[in-house]
């Protein structure tokens, strides 16, 4: 075993411990249901549960739940994502159970009130406004909003969906997450803190199990996306198509291939070609991003206004290249050595095991999935890979976002159709 | 607080600091005094187009040569250049030490800088410089904040360098300002982690032919004392506007250092941190504020932010937030918090060996003392009310203040 770890179950609750002495305290929990499941126009209701679970509970106002938990150096912070709504902690040994008695007391009787919903719902209608003056920022939420074409997991908040959010919304959101059965709880410290740790924890999780029929997204037609800064110098670019979810069983097979293609940083062909070769940008990567109900594939990166058209087509030529021709095995000779030699330096610390140990929870990867991935990337072959890639890259499929000046948009218009987007206050 | 660390002397000269730690890797790490504090006007941004050639090749390695085979590895490397010093560092297996240092010895002894490679390098480099200053409106606000509060010492212009200094860069120069710099009694090494015990022995055998002093460097200006308050205000293409604040802080080996770090949290760590509890929550000025003390070696810059919440006043919000930064008083549990906090993060970052690598270094480059961090935190336990109180008096005084305010362009 690469580091020690068992499993129980309690209550209903998967559970993942890793035993380990030292100074601090690390615990990772991962609830079913996330801001995909937002109903159409209360986009943000999943987000804004999940910031509000302590902005007061038990009658304590959020001001001194803050105060409590800071005052210890104590991390606690709950954070939406499409699937799941998870809480990360993380704190000294010796301060570890008051920290989760607080967490007991917001998970079990969070309050909600309406005022603090009212500032919370004020300061993200600011922060979608401030969004639109950092370029990258701009641009990753486009993409967000249109990379899984007419399904929830491209809806977005907005301040006007954002407006309509009550706090009996909030209520009944919170109802319906954090079901024992559809949790998942990941613990890394000394053995007798996570005895002490599960028994506050199991306190605030209700009975039951929930539901999680989302429809697969399937990928569209390649599209354009432009929204315009007129005084921007640099073209900020993002591409990509839906494709495969966690349990895709040629999983290692697409993230050997990505590395070769975009995700190996100097080693990949992108960075090759795009920045060494042409000289267009000073970093690009590619990712896939697989969850359970849906998956992404995406390419960042930025370059100078002349050069969008020339960037984006070189970066369309690779990708289908590598689906035309595949990876060699000079390639994934490499490609292996490093996601071997790779894995185990990147559990040094309490917190990076309980986030690994999280997830092979929430996505169902098996007990032995840190061998059994290390086992199979071992086995891994150009041969095997080659018939994957079809499978997974979609060149004709992608979506382009670009975020740029005029110039930029007059390049981008070379290559395609292009529909302008306008941001709330420009509508 | 466990820190163990031993200090040693190379046949050529260099300084090494041992940190040995149970850990699955070994951090190893050069420390070039080399940044933008020893340029000068005309080529600011060397430092850092430097570390960028170090990455081109040298005698024996190709171009990015170095990078691809640490990834090969399963490792992580990267460089960065800050004020005072350039770092080179690779989190690897322990095993792999000896074909590292002999990367680093080839490229430190041979780099090749091929002028080609130079030139392509000196446009990916401008490109960088859009992405984290001319095209980002808080890195522009950064780029002013500073170069208001340092009026006379190097701190005063960008680590990435003015635009025409970089444009004008040349071959020569960038040799030149190597041959200077990058010397062994000018840098020092740090392993922090599962250290191979021939660790020395491989330094001795790949670094041995390193020669070169540590330049003379000329003493540099100090600021005058400031009289009033200065500001600078610009229009760019935001939706949100914000306002930054800085004041002029002593360095990071300054005895006030840690009574300044306990002010720091006071005002700007967390959700219940003063700033974020009066202008975001209370008075909803603000979408998000917040601040920090970022070190050097002989200043510092005690900066804070704030950004304008949706139909909220600029104005306002600069008014409210000097307010609360220059209004010294501390109640005992907010620095029964400070102290806390200091602790988790040391523990925090004691807990990965590359961190821990990082702190002891900071220690060893401005203070000569690598458990600087250590005693930075004993200092902050043993700290008293009427201590903090007078350092705050002193240092975020109105006089001294300095305001960057970025509105929308009409």
């Amino acid at each position: 075993m690469i580091f020690s770890r068992k499993f129980i179950k309690r209550k209903g609750v998967k559970i993942a411990i890793h035993p380990r002495k030292g100074e601090s305290f690390s615990m990772r929990l991962i609830t079913l249901g996330g801001k995909g499941e937002d109903p159409r126009g209360m986009e943000g209701l999943t987000g804004l549960t999940a910031s509000l679970i302590l902005h007061g509970c038990m009658g304590k106002p959020y001001s001194r739940i803050v105060e409590s938990l800071e005052s210890t150096g104590t991390s606690l912070y709950f954070s939406a994502g499409l699937e799941s709504v998870q809480a990360s902690f993380w704190s000294l040994r010796d301060f570890a159970e008051d920290g989760l008695a607080i967490l007991r007391d917001c998970l079990s009787h969070p309050d909600f009130p309406e005022e603090e919903l009212e500032k919370e719902k004020n300061r993200a209608i600011s922060e979608l406004r401030r969004i639109w003056d950092e370029p990258e920022e701009a641009a990753s939420r486009i993409f967000a909003g249109k990379i899984f074409p007419s399904h929830p997991y491209s809806r977005l908040e907005t301040p006007s969906s954002l407006s309509r959010i009550e706090r009996e919304n909030l209520v009944k959101r919170m109802e319906d997450i954090f079901l024992a059965s559809s949790t998942f709880v990941a613990l890394a410290g000394e053995e007798s803190l996570v005895e002490k740790a599960l028994d506050l924890l199991l306190d605030a999780l209700k009975e039951g199990e929930r539901n999680f029929n989302i429809p697969f997204p399937q990928p569209g037609p390649a599209k354009y996306y432009f929204y315009l800064k007129e005084k921007a110098e640099q073209v900020q670019i993002r591409m990509g198509h839906p494709s495969f979810p966690r349990n895709f069983p040629y999983y290692e097979e697409a993230v050997l291939m990505n590395y070769i293609l975009g995700g190996g940083g100097f080693s990949s062909r992108l960075m090759e070609r795009i920045r060494a070769r042409e000289g267009l940008t000073y970093s690009i990567r590619s990712s896939f991003s697989p969850m359970l109900r849906a998956g992404l594939f995406s390419i960042s990166t930025f370059t100078r206004p002349e050069n969008t058209a020339r960037a984006i087509e070189a970066i369309v030529d690779e990708v289908r290249r590598i689906v035309r021709e595949g990876v060699s095995e000079e390639e994934v000779e490499k490609a292996k050595s490093y996601y071997i030699g790779h894995f185990p330096l990147s559990l040094e610390t309490p917190s990076q095991v309980s986030s690994l140990l999280a997830s092979m929870l929430f996505y169902g990867l098996g007990e032995d999935y840190p061998e059994k991935f290390l086992d199979k990337m071992k086995k891994l072959t150009a041969e095997k890979i080659n018939p994957v890639i079809g499978q997974v890259l979609f060149p004709e499929k992608i979506i382009t976002v670009v975020v740029g000046n005029g110039e930029a948009l007059h390049q981008l218009k070379k290559i395609g159709e292009v529909e302008q987007v306008l941001t709330d206050k420009e509508k | 607080m466990e820190f163990n660390y031993r200090l040693e002397k190379t046949a050529f000269s260099s300084q090494v600091l041992l940190i040995p730690k149970e850990a699955p890797l070994v951090s190893f790490q050069i420390w070039v005094r080399a940044g933008s504090r020893y340029e000068r006007p005309g080529i600011t941004g060397i430092s850092h187009m430097l570390e960028h050639m170090m990455f081109k090749g040298s005698e024996n390695y190709g171009p990015q040569e170095h990078a691809r085979r640490i990834q090969e590895m399963g490792g992580e490397y990267n460089a960065f250049t800050a004020h005072d010093k350039t770092v080179y560092f690779e989190n690897i297996a322990p095993e792999y030490l000896e074909e590292v240092i002999k990367m680093e010895a080839d490229r430190f002894l041979r780099p090749r800088f091929d002028p080609e490679e130079f030139l392509r390098e000196r446009e990916v480099v401008m490109e960088e410089r859009k992405l984290r200053t001319d095209n980002s409106p808080y890195g522009k606000a950064e780029e002013e904040l500073f170069s208001l509060v340092f009026q006379a010492h190097p701190y005063h212009w960008p680590i990435i360098g003015w635009s025409s200094d970089i444009e004008n860069f040349s071959r020569d120069v960038l040799v030149e300002y190597f041959t200077l710099r990058y010397t062994p009694e000018n840098s020092f090494f740090v392993l922090s982690g599962k250290i191979p015990e021939n660790a020395l022995e491989l330094l001795e055998k790949y670094f041995g032919p390193w020669k070169g002093k540590r330049p003379r460097d000329l003493p540099l200006p100090e600021e005058e004392e400031q009289k009033g308050p200065r500001r600078s205000e610009m229009e760019m293409q935001v939706q949100a506007p914000f306002v930054f604040l800085g004041y002029l802080a002593p360095g990071y080996c300054h005895r006030d250092f840690p009574l300044l770090s306990i002010i720091d949290r006071v005002l700007t760590e967390g959700e219940s941190s003063r700033l974020w509890q009066k202008l975001v929550h209370e008075k909803g000025l603000a979408s998000r504020a917040g601040g920090g003390l970022y070190p050097m070696a002989d200043y510092s810059l005690f900066f804070f932010y704030g950004v304008s919440a949706a139909g909220k006043d600029i104005r306002a919000l600069e008014e409210e937030l000097t307010r609360q930064v220059e209004r010294a008083f501390l109640r005992e549990r907010e620095l029964y918090k400070a102290r806390n906090q200091v602790l988790a993060e040391t523990v925090s970052s004691l807990e990965r060996a590359y961190y821990t690598g990082l702190s002891a270094g900071e220690g060893y480059l401005n203070c000569a003392a690598p458990s600087t961090f250590v005693k930075h935190l004993e200092a902050i336990k043993g700290a008293k009310p009427e201590d903090v109180m007078g350092c705050w008096e002193r240092i975020l005084d109105h006089r001294k203040r300095n305001i960057v305010l970025i509105r929308s362009i009409k």
